[in-house]
């Protein structure tokens, strides 16, 4: 297993956000979602993800339903609203532009000063 | 927005259900941990058990996320407010003493405050009970030159009918009071109006029975018919449902009853008689005639402003073809009540001062409010502890606050159900009293239900009273200094809780006002009940004499009649009905005397000013009363001439200049000089000239006794023929039984005559009982007030005292025990309050006395400074003694205190 990194505060809404931009997911499927596309290299509390959920609800951003799981369980599903869409859009280049210029410091040498 | 759409539904989930949301979640979290463990089942070869140890783990705190789960859902506060509530109810119960002396004042003073708002918007903006009321009109002739309503407007009416688009309905009527004279002979006046026959139509209102008025009944051949109200028909003919058809007599002339209305109806305000208002001739005389009012109905989709310009257009042609009579005219179109109200422009300042006195009560809301404050305020600092804990352990001032203003909220809140019902009664009182003392029934769009407005009123004043109620006592008891005093909850030594310089302002002002209130109170209740306030005291047996005033109403002279002798004709029927009813009256066994006035004696006469022959300065004229008497008055009422000669006969013929002056007049305005033969005139004024000379013919023994009688006491009395007068005030003097001659006077009028008016039929001892029933109003107001203001004093120096002795429990327990004397500990404990309590006694009991002292010889025969001083006593004692009684309960508190009790707690 791949070593882990810690979540920056902050960066699990996004993550969130984008792994229910993906299609419908109840919120265990949410956390494999997230596994899934960063590699299983971001250490997420699991039960921490329900409040972000419940917060990115409450601000309209996704929203829930009721319904039935593959095992014929109920479970409430997540998906993105219009607003969400916006958002993720938003945050996503914002957060490029922050790593991209996180990289470019951190690759600085001292000839370039 | 969206979002904040989002957030509402969430809120408004969290506030419905919280239960539901909570094991929606546990759900939600208990499937994401069988997930889970299924995964590490199939991927770790785990067996059941283990598998679901390590989910729960790799998941976290299922509580501490379901606890954050909520605070992101945001209900927390709903929850919190829930509990609160809960709380609330709980404090009530507690605290019994506070309950009730909060919920007393506070009802009181969001029902008077509610009542009041309903009463001044049923009074100036009421709504008919009618299918179509907000489209119901009244439409005002202005006369803009002179600044007053033109209402002889039969013409314009005439004119309007015909050509007025936007109203489809508009109808006249003018006030007819009538004698109503059923088979029985039984006479009695009934408010009547003639009236268009549209108003029914605008009304829309069924009959209870028959048919309302029609336009066929308005041609002037038409046979005389009436529609009666519903308290006639009840009160008059016995609820006989057969009444239709039958004959009554209105004034002289009969009348078919073709219909009843129900009780709700009394178009146009309080009438309770319908007859057709004729106005058949296409030509009226401009601005002359009878005086009519004009109201209408809008058709429909049609605005008022609509309507205005319209009426506006149609006045401009009129004014343009008669400039001479209607150049100034403006007619204004208006919501019917409203109409009714602004007829004069000081009526729309009346408004304003009306609805402005509500700060009145907002005023009487907050100053209750803070009183309550100061006890909630006490209270709290028993809680102390509670709250000092609570803020250690992270509760936010807000939080905390919250809590407070909860508990407030509640008690407010069934403070203001209370006052709804307080209000509800209120309001049947003030009709009650209105109806008494206009011996009319109130307009009939009033209603003794509370508008919506009122109740929304209500909630607004009771959120109000929770603000001051609630968060100031918290924001003061969470403030600042919370540190300290978890130090000292925690066995520290700084001081906790102070009751500090703004509550002991308070404590003082209350005493002071109760004191100011009660000393009102005192003294006028004093003056009704013991020294007759508004009864004169008069001179001769009042009660075995009758009085009545008698009207003769006077028909409108038919058109192109002879002014003169039609005034020739009414005069000679006043004169037969008032001489066969004074000869029949005095035929009747027991009575020895009759007599006619404008005025009896002890009746607020009428107020004129006069000019005195010979007085050094012309100018100065003295005001006096006046009133013109029969030639037998005096004797009657048994004054006897103490100077110069008695009316005669002779001097009731027309041009006798002569008077009789009282013994007041001689000493106040003559200062005591000879009256006989020295003159006095109406003086000159507004460039009208001076009245003739009237001479002093004698002086009488004043008719009213009253140790403090000013110039504008005295009386100028002047003879008057009966048939001058009209109305006339006849009296009786039947010694032996004045009750039976009550209900004879009655038949004996209806005998002689039907049409004529009786109104204010009474024994004489009763002449100033309208008068008290104002003054009773006033007293019962001002008892109520000073009713609270005693109860939140004697429950301000409680709450002071209880708190007190809470504070220094350990300091008088260890000084017990070191043996000090009790009485010295109860005055050092208690020295403080005393002292604010005797500062509150002097600050209201020397305003107190001030008024007292100025209200008591207006009000109260014979009353004085001294009077006020034995009142202001009596009230500083009974004050002292409450507030005596207030202090006394701590106190024996402190002296039950068990000093090993203390002593093991400190």
């Amino acid at each position: 297993m791949a070593k882990s990194a810690e979540l920056l505060p902050g960066t699990l809404d996004l993550l969130i956000l984008k792994a229910v931009s993906l299609g419908e997911l109840h919120g265990y499927g949410v956390l494999l979602r997230i596994e899934q596309i960063t590699g299983g290299s971001l250490q997420v509390q699991q039960g921490a993800l329900y409040p972000a959920l419940y917060r990115l609800e409450q601000q309209g951003l996704i929203e829930s339903e009721w319904g039935v799981s593959d095992n014929n369980r109920r479970a409430k599903y997540y998906k993105l609203t219009t607003l969400g869409r916006a958002r993720l859009k938003d945050e996503s280049a914002s957060w490029n532009r922050l790593a991209d210029a996180m990289a470019a410091a951190l690759r600085a040498t001292s000839q370039e000063i | 927005m969206r979002s904040l759409l989002a957030r509402l539904r969430s809120y408004w989930h969290g506030l419905r259900k919280p239960a539901q949301l909570d094991a929606d979640m546990s759900d939600e979290m208990r499937f994401h941990i069988e997930m889970e463990a299924q995964r590490l089942m199939a991927t770790h070869g785990l067996d059941r058990d283990e598998a679901r140890r390590r989910a729960a783990i790799a998941f976290g705190g299922v509580e501490k996320y379901r606890g954050a789960g909520r605070d992101a859902l945001g209900f927390t506060w709903a929850r919190g407010l829930s509990t609160d509530m809960k709380l609330g109810v709980r404090m009530l119960r507690k605290y019994p003493g506070l309950t009730a002396v909060a919920l007393f004042a506070l009802s009181l003073a969001i029902g008077a405050g509610a009542a009041y708002l309903e009463f001044v918007n049923d009074l100036l903006h009421g709504k008919l009970p009618f299918p179509h009321a907000d489209r119901i009109v009244g439409i005002i002739n202005w006369d803009q030159q002179a600044g007053v309503p033109e209402s002889r407007s039969t013409f314009d009416f005439v004119a309007w009918k015909g050509t007025l688009a936007s109203l489809d309905e508009i109808g006249a009527y003018r006030d007819v009071s009538r004698n109503l004279v059923t088979d029985s002979g039984h006479a009695e006046l009934v408010r009547g109006a003639e009236i268009s026959a549209s108003a029914f139509r605008l009304a829309g209102v069924p009959p209870l029975l028959g048919r309302p008025l029609i336009e066929d009944d308005e041609r002037a051949a038409a046979p005389p018919v009436v529609v009666l109200g519903h308290d006639v028909w009840v009160n008059r003919l016995g609820s006989d449902p057969a009444v239709i058809g039958r004959t009554v007599r209105v004034g002289n002339a009969p009348h078919t009853i073709v219909g009843i209305m129900p009780e709700s109806f009394g178009f146009p305000i309080s009438h309770s008689m319908w007859i057709p208002l004729k106005l058949n001739d296409v030509n009226y005389p401009r601005r002359a005639g009878a005086t009519i009012r004009i109201f209408g109905r809008l058709a429909p989709g049609v605005e008022l402003a609509a309507a205005q310009s319209e009426l506006t257009a149609v006045s401009l042609r009129i004014a343009a073809d008669y400039p001479d009579t209607h150049r100034y005219l403006h007619p204004v179109v208006d919501d019917y009540v409203t109409s009714l109200w602004s007829s004069q422009q000081e009526n729309r300042l009346q408004q304003i001062v009306m609805y402005a006195a509500n700060f009145f009560f907002l005023g009487l809301l907050a100053l209750c409010g803070a009183n309550i404050a100061t006890l909630v305020f006490a209270r709290t600092a028993t809680r102390d502890v509670e709250i000092s804990l609570r803020t250690a352990l992270g509760a936010s001032r807000a939080r905390i606050a919250g809590q407070l203003f909860a508990e407030a909220l509640v008690l407010s809140a069934i403070a203001a159900a209370i006052g709804l019902l307080v209000a509800t009664n209120a309001l049947q009182w003030v009709r009650h009293t209105v109806t008494v003392a206009q011996g009319n029934r109130m307009m009939f769009w009033w209603n003794d239900r509370l508008s919506p407005g009122t109740y929304v009123y209500a909630a607004i004043l009771a959120v109000g009273a929770a603000v001051i109620v609630g968060v100031i006592p918290a924001l003061k008891a969470t403030g600042p200094k919370l540190q300290q005093r978890l130090k000292h909850a925690t066995g520290g030594s700084a001081a906790g809780l102070k009751f500090g310089g703004v509550w002991t302002g308070v404590i003082v002002t209350q005493v002071g006002v109760t004191v100011l209130f009660l000393a009102i109170v005192g003294i006028m209740a004093w003056g009704i009940y013991f020294g007759n306030a508004g009864d004169r005291e008069v001179n001769y047996p009042s009660s075995e004499y009758v009085g009545v005033r008698l009207t003769l109403d006077r028909d409108p002279p038919a058109t192109g009649a002879d002014a003169v002798v039609d005034d020739e004709r009414f005069r000679a029927r006043l004169r037969a009905f008032q001489s066969e009813f004074a000869e029949r009256l005095a035929a009747e066994p027991g009575v020895t005397a009759v007599t006619y006035a404008t005025h009896f004696p002890a009746m607020q006469l009428g107020e004129v000013e006069l000019e005195l022959d010979g007085r050094e300065r012309p100018g100065d004229v003295p005001y006096v009363q006046t009133s013109r008497v029969a030639a037998n008055f005096f004797e009657t009422f048994q004054a006897p001439i103490i100077a110069g000669r008695a009316f005669s006969a002779a001097d009731l013929a027309p041009g006798q200049n002569v008077a009789i002056v009282d013994q007041t007049f001689v000493r106040q305005a003559l200062g005591g000089q000879d009256p006989i033969g020295r003159r006095l005139r109406q003086p000159a004024r507004n460039g009208e000239a001076a009245g003739p000379w009237i001479e002093i013919v004698g002086v009488v023994r004043d008719l009213t006794v009253d140790i403090n009688k000013r110039t504008y006491d005295s009386v100028v009395y002047r003879p008057a023929a009966a048939e001058t007068l009209n109305p006339i005030r006849i009296a009786v003097h039947a010694k032996n039984n004045p009750a039976a001659m009550l209900s004879r006077l009655r038949v004996i009028a209806s005998e002689v005559d039907a049409s004529m008016r009786l109104d204010m039929l009474m024994t004489l001892d009763k002449v100033s009982a309208i008068d008290r029933v104002a003054l009773d109003f006033f007293l019962r107001i001002l008892a109520g007030i000073g009713g609270v203001a005693l109860v939140l004093a004697t429950a301000g120096v409680y709450a002071l005292m209880s708190f007190t002795v809470a504070r220094r429990t350990s300091e008088i327990g260890i000084r017990l025990a070191l043996g000090a004397n009790p009485r010295r500990i109860v005055l050092s404990t208690f020295g403080r309050a005393l002292l604010q309590i005797t500062a509150g006694l002097v600050a209201g009991g020397i305003p107190a006395f001030a008024l007292a002292a100025s209200l008591a010889h207006e009000i109260s025969a014979g009353g004085g400074p001294l009077l006020a001083m034995w009142v202001c006593a009596g009230v500083a004692v009974f004050m002292a003694i409450v507030t005596g009684l207030a202090c006394a309960i701590p106190a024996s508190r402190a002296l039950r205190i068990q000093p090993m009790d203390t002593l093991k707690t400190t």
